[in-house]
């Protein structure tokens, strides 16, 4: 469902050139549920942002559902960006705008008439339980309320796929754990295909069928949780799974060139 | 008091000749200022339409026209506003001038006021596939909305001011006025009447504007 093909990024950063993401192959078969783990500033962002474009890669080809979307003009990547929806850490509601107006912007911008767009702005909110919110402006929500209305958005499009960047990285761990619970339902019930980034093991651990594990600009390892005892071999990942099982003091990560 | 009521009926033309020149010269900066400042914001480096020539020319240009003080602005645009309204004196005259200086004024705040929208809301939108038209009207102006119209109070008293001074080169209006007779006749009742009429009608615009942009703020 989503193909990236040696994609890879390269930034200017002053004189020097930041390879933020290096040349990079990933597939995420549909229904699957991908985590990317990592530590901060390891390129899992930047991979994730290629999926839909919000970054443009420097080299290779991503396909969404077998489209290539570094093929496409403005007007037809407008087009599949509708059937890929996306969250984020800090939701980025509308905050001038209804939980409702919210939802019905995106589609709107797709272009369907009033009646529908009120009925599946009431359908959208309905599945993230906050039909009752509607009416109300995300600054009376709580960030667990906030991301279920940017879920809710995301959904809004009946995407094929759902991109989310650190989405539980703002929330308490029970807050986490219900924002979850609303993912696995989205991936049960609608065959979404999700590709979540985060650099919480636990989150990774409980949501993902499979994680790979990005390390500066690469993914070194990838994980089938499908396969019982599989384990993980690199440093990264061994300590990144061991911090979850409370045991991180069996192998201590020494990244070299670590960059917080 | 008996010189202000004698001037009653020159007192009330005073007024809508300056209420005429705001009126008029405010309604361009929304029109015209209002999309060069969506211009400005879309086309500046790093932004949407990232365009650095044009972005180069016009942010020039606003920066030209508001260079200018006032009063020369005025005097250099006297035979512009003839070429458009015919004549270099009057409240229609002064408003040439005014809309041409008002248009870059609102037009920067318009640009400051779009560039306090958090960058991530707009990649929401651009994520989810909304052409520029949505994106412009359903996120730029409406998280923007309180910065505009505080923006627009600003732009409104600022030109109630420069009205007064666009009075006394032949506009009419109560700077005018207030010109006239407070200081060539020494008359100071007018003069404190007109101060007093500027304060009320400045006042209520930031009142009323205060008000508006707070109403339409729903950031808590
Ligand atoms: N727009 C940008 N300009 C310059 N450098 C960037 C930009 N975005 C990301 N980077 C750099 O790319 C690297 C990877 O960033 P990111 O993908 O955000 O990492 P992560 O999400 O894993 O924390 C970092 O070193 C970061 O500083
Ligand atoms: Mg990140």
């Amino acid at each position: 469902m989503i193909t990236f093909k040696e994609v890879s990024k390269r930034y200017k950063a002053g004189r020097q050139w930041v390879e933020a993401v290096k040349p990079t192959s990933l597939h995420i078969e549909k229904g699957q549920i991908q985590g990317i783990i990592g530590f901060s500033g390891a390129g899992k962002s930047t991979l994730l942002r290629m999926a839909n474009l919000l970054e443009t890669p420097t080299t290779g080809e991503v396909y969404i559902d077998g489209q290539e979307l570094t093929g496409l003009s403005a007007g037809e990547l407008r087009e599949a960006r509708r059937s890929i929806g996306m969250i984020f850490q800090h939701y980025n509601l509308l905050s001038n705008e209804t939980c409702a107006a919210n939802v019905e912007f995106v589609l709107r911008a797709a272009g369907l008439p009033y009646r529908e767009r009120k009925r599946r702005v009431e359908e959208c909110l309905e599945i993230v339980g906050l039909a009752d919110k509607a009416k109300q402006y995300p600054a009376q929500l709580s960030g667990g309320q906030k991301q279920r209305v940017a879920i809710a958005r995301a959904l809004a499009n009946d995407p094929k796929v759902l991109l989310c960047d650190e989405p539980t990285s703002a929330l308490d761990p029970v807050t986490t754990l219900s924002i979850l619970e609303f993912l696995e339902k989205i991936n049960r019930e609608f065959q979404v295909t999700i590709m979540l980034v985060t650099h919480e093991i636990q989150v990774a651990k409980r949501l993902c069928n499979n994680i790979a594990v990005m390390e500066n600009g690469q993914i070194t390892e990838q994980l089938d949780r499908n396969l019982p005892g599989v384990k993980p071999v690199t440093p990264l990942g061994q300590f990144l799974f061991d911090t979850a099982d409370g045991s991180s003091s069996s192998v201590w990560y020494r990244g070299e060139d670590y960059r917080g | 008091m008996d010189s202000v009521l004698a001037l009653k009926s020159e007192m009330i033309k005073a007024i809508e000749q300056t209420l005429t020149m705001v009126s008029i010269s405010v309604s361009a900066a929304v029109i015209i200022g209002l999309p060069i400042g969506i211009l400005l914001f879309l086309t500046a480096p790093g932004h949407l339409r990232a365009n650095r020539p044009l972005y180069g020319v016009v942010s020039y240009a606003v920066n030209l026209v508001r260079s200018f003080p006032f009063l020369i602005l005025l005097v250099a645009l006297i035979p512009f506003s003839r070429m458009i309204v015919g004549t270099a004196i009057g409240p229609l005259a002064a408003s040439v001038s005014l809309s041409v200086a008002a248009i870059p004024f609102y037009a920067r705040l318009v640009e400051q006021s779009l560039r306090e929208v958090p960058n991530g809301v707009i990649e929401a939108a651009v994520a989810s596939g909304a052409p520029m038209k949505h994106i412009i009207w359903g996120v730029l102006l409406s998280e923007a909305r309180p910065g505009l119209v505080s923006g627009l109070t600003v732009t409104i008293i600022s030109f109630i001011s420069y009205s007064a001074a666009a009075g006394t080169v032949g506009g009419g209006g109560i700077g005018d006025l207030a010109i006239r007779y407070g200081y060539q006749r020494f008359d100071t009742e007018v003069m404190a009447a007109c101060i007093v009429i500027l304060v009320v009608l400045v006042q209520l615009v930031q009142w009323t504007g205060s008000f508006a942009a707070s109403r339409l703020d729903k950031r808590k």
